[in-house]
């Protein structure tokens, strides 16, 4: 291979703070964040009727401790101190309250990611649709969502390039994660694009015949 | 000074008003019989009422309040500035007699002039000069010509003497050239049924002639619509006969007509909607599933596919026409910018286009997020929105064309229900 002028025109690009960033790249990291409440039943009280735990994962369930130094969970004002950081994984802090409310899930990256903290939303889900509250079923809701980084560091991008997955360490609610189907999503999703598409095709068969319609009725109006 | 006490109705002297309310209240008017406002004789009794008004005291005449101030300035100099006087004089009329220019005879007749007396006492009239409407007597000129003119200019032309074309030019002169009553007078002893267009003919080309002739050639005048525009008799009698037949043309003439041109529309959109199908199929769906869709129904177009492999060079994020798009920062969730971009674009829509948008996606079971925001998915789910808002678009632009083709149609019945003026024409021609 001849020896290029200058490979790394075409490989990285220069962040703002002078660091060698891989152009065009994209590094996906999957993660979920979950609430998971009990109701506490005979000890519910008018200000504590619920224990729960709000977290952050992965999908997988690997461990990302290679891409995050902390996480913080931003409570309602409400609670004492707020902010809670949790550094190492599981990535979980556990309450008891009463109401509902919007939680910031603050993902600290590794320095040498060079990036800010990227902030999740996740509402506290404390009631079931159903309105009915067990003791023993708690109320889960877990959201998943993508970090993209993109044109990532050269060293964030080698690191991840020789990393292994491994998993993260285990977590008591473990039972109650939900599984996602990304692909029957995506699959599901194209199917009603396909009968857009179909129905679409009708009506322009119908416009069709009405531009046709519109023009001999101005041949016979003359 | 009473007087005004007595106005105001203030009491003289202390004395109580009740003491002078019988000498000074009007004497009451017996108002006749059946002199109500409503409903007396009606008609007959309205004048007697307004007139009667009048007589009563209880409507006096007063002189307006405000008129006067308003139109202070104008009243009094509008008056100065009626009263100028005409530098002319005094309007005065007088009865004088007068002659006609435009009459080959001396008739003198006698009307009324508007006149100026002006300060010395002579009168002068307002418009001077000969009778105002003298200038109206337009007359065509018509070329005549002498022995020597005719001998050289003018050819013989068959059936045309010498004393029937001097005739028809006098008669061309009399009648200035309204060739319909000269048609209608013309008697020449030992001409021929002469119609029209012969006499047309005839008096264009000896009029050509004498003009050509007078010129010198024919350049100069090529401009002239005499020669420019030479008199065509078999073009005017091909008119005049296609004129009469379609005034007598029938009703059921013109059904049919109308019946044949129908047919021939409807032919021509068939064929049309055919080619436009044609097209469609043809066109973007060439390379669609083979034995899915029946060989009637329209192609479908294909549905464009998303991964979720992060391409090098493809920026993960995506816009509203589901296109890649960097993002702001290095570091962003995907799910969460997706779910915005699709509210912004939701929010975009105005009205019913929102709700319509809504329920479409409520139909299909598509109004939710997608759960596991992949690339794919969320790719796949904006591209979906974005079918979504331009297939509604489509329905709604394909419904109002065909209101608009309804109203035209709604139109035409109607035009054709109608008597159309040329059926009351013919009415009245007793056909």
């Amino acid at each position: 291979m001849a020896a290029a002028a200058a490979p790394d025109e075409d490989k990285y690009v220069l962040g703002k703070q002078g660091e060698k960033r891989m152009k065009g790249r994209t590094i996906t990291v999957p993660v979920v964040t979950g609430t998971c409440a009990f109701y506490l039943g005979k000890k519910a009280s008018e200000y504590q009727s619920h224990k729960w735990t709000v977290y952050m994962r992965s999908p997988s369930n690997e461990d990302l401790s290679h891409v995050l130094k902390k996480v913080t969970f931003g409570l309602h004002e409400s609670f004492q101190n707020p902010k809670r950081d949790v550094e190492f994984p599981p990535y979980e802090l556990t309450e008891t309250g009463w109401g509902e409310f919007d939680i910031v899930v603050t993902l600290h990256f590794r320095e040498d990611i060079q990036e800010a903290p990227v902030e999740l939303y996740h509402r506290l889900k404390l009631y079931d649709d159903t309105g009915a509250a067990n003791p023993k079923k708690p109320v889960v809701l877990e959201i998943y969502d993508e970090v993209v980084f993109w044109q990532p560091t050269e060293a964030f991008f080698s690191r991840m390039a020789t990393h292994t997955a491994r998993p993260a360490p285990p977590s008591q609610l473990a039972q109650f994660y939900t599984a996602f189907a990304p692909d029957s999503e995506y699959q599901r999703i194209q199917r009603a694009r396909q009968r857009l598409a179909q129905i679409r095709a009708n009506v322009e068969g119908t416009a069709a015949a009405l531009e046709a319609q519109e023009a001999a009725g101005m041949y016979v109006g003359a | 000074m009473g007087d005004i006490k007595d106005i105001l109705g203030v009491p003289r002297d202390g004395l109580p008003p009740a003491a002078k309310s019988k000498k000074s209240k009007a004497p009451k008017l017996v108002k006749p019989k059946g002199m109500s406002r409503q409903g007396t004789g009606g008609w007959a009794a309205w004048p007697r009422w307004e007139a009667f008004a009048l007589l009563s005291g209880s409507h006096p005449l007063m002189p307006s309040q405000l008129m006067g101030d308003i139109r202070k300035k104008e009243g009094v100099a509008g008056l100065k500035e009626k009263a100028r006087r005409d530098p002319r004089g005094v309007v005065t009329f007088q009865w004088r007699k007068f002659r006609n220019p435009a009459r080959g005879d001396d008739l003198e007749l006698e009307h009324w002039v508007k006149c100026y007396r002006d300060a010395r006492g002579r009168v002068t009239p307002a418009d001077a000069g000969e009778y105002s409407f003298a200038k109206f007597n337009k007359k065509p000129p018509i070329m005549r010509y002498n022995d020597e003119e005719y001998k050289s200019l003018i050819k013989k032309e068959a059936g045309w003497s010498r004393e029937e074309t001097d005739y028809l030019l006098d008669m061309a002169a009399r009648y200035e050239l309204r060739f319909v009553a000269i048609a209608d007078r013309y008697e020449f002893p030992g001409a021929p049924e002469r119609s029209i267009e012969d006499l047309k003919a005839r008096y264009y080309s000896v009029a050509r002639q004498l003009l050509v002739g007078r010129e010198g050639g024919p350049e100069s005048v090529a401009n002239n619509t005499l020669v420019r525009h030479p008199f065509n008799p078999q073009h005017e009698q091909k008119r005049k006969r296609g004129l009469e037949l379609l005034m007598q043309r029938s009703r059921e003439q013109d059904e049919a007509e109308n019946e044949i041109l129908q047919r021939a529309a409807q032919i021509e959109a068939k064929r049309k909607a055919e080619a436009a199908a044609r097209r469609a199929a043809a066109g973007p769906s060439a390379a669609a599933a083979p034995g899915s869709q029946g060989p009637a129904a329209p192609a479908a177009r294909e549905v464009t596919e998303f991964t979720n492999e992060e391409a090098p060079g493809v920026p993960p994020l995506f816009d509203e026409e589901a296109q890649p798009k960097e993002p702001e920062k290095g570091a962003v969730a995907r799910g969460a910018a997706a779910r915005e971009l699709v509210e912004a674009v939701a929010a975009k829509q105005l009205g019913k286009a929102a709700k319509a948008l809504e329920g479409a996606l409520q139909e299909i079971k598509m109004d939710a997020f997608p759960r596991c925001t992949t690339r794919a998915v969320c790719g796949a789910y904006i591209s979906l929105q974005k079918e979504v808002i331009e297939l509604l678009e489509l329905k709604r632009s394909v419904q109002a064309k065909q209101h608009l083709l309804a109203g035209m149609k709604r139109a035409k019945r109607e035009e054709d229900v109608d008597e159309t003026p040329r059926s009351e024409k013919r009415q009245r021609m007793g056909k």
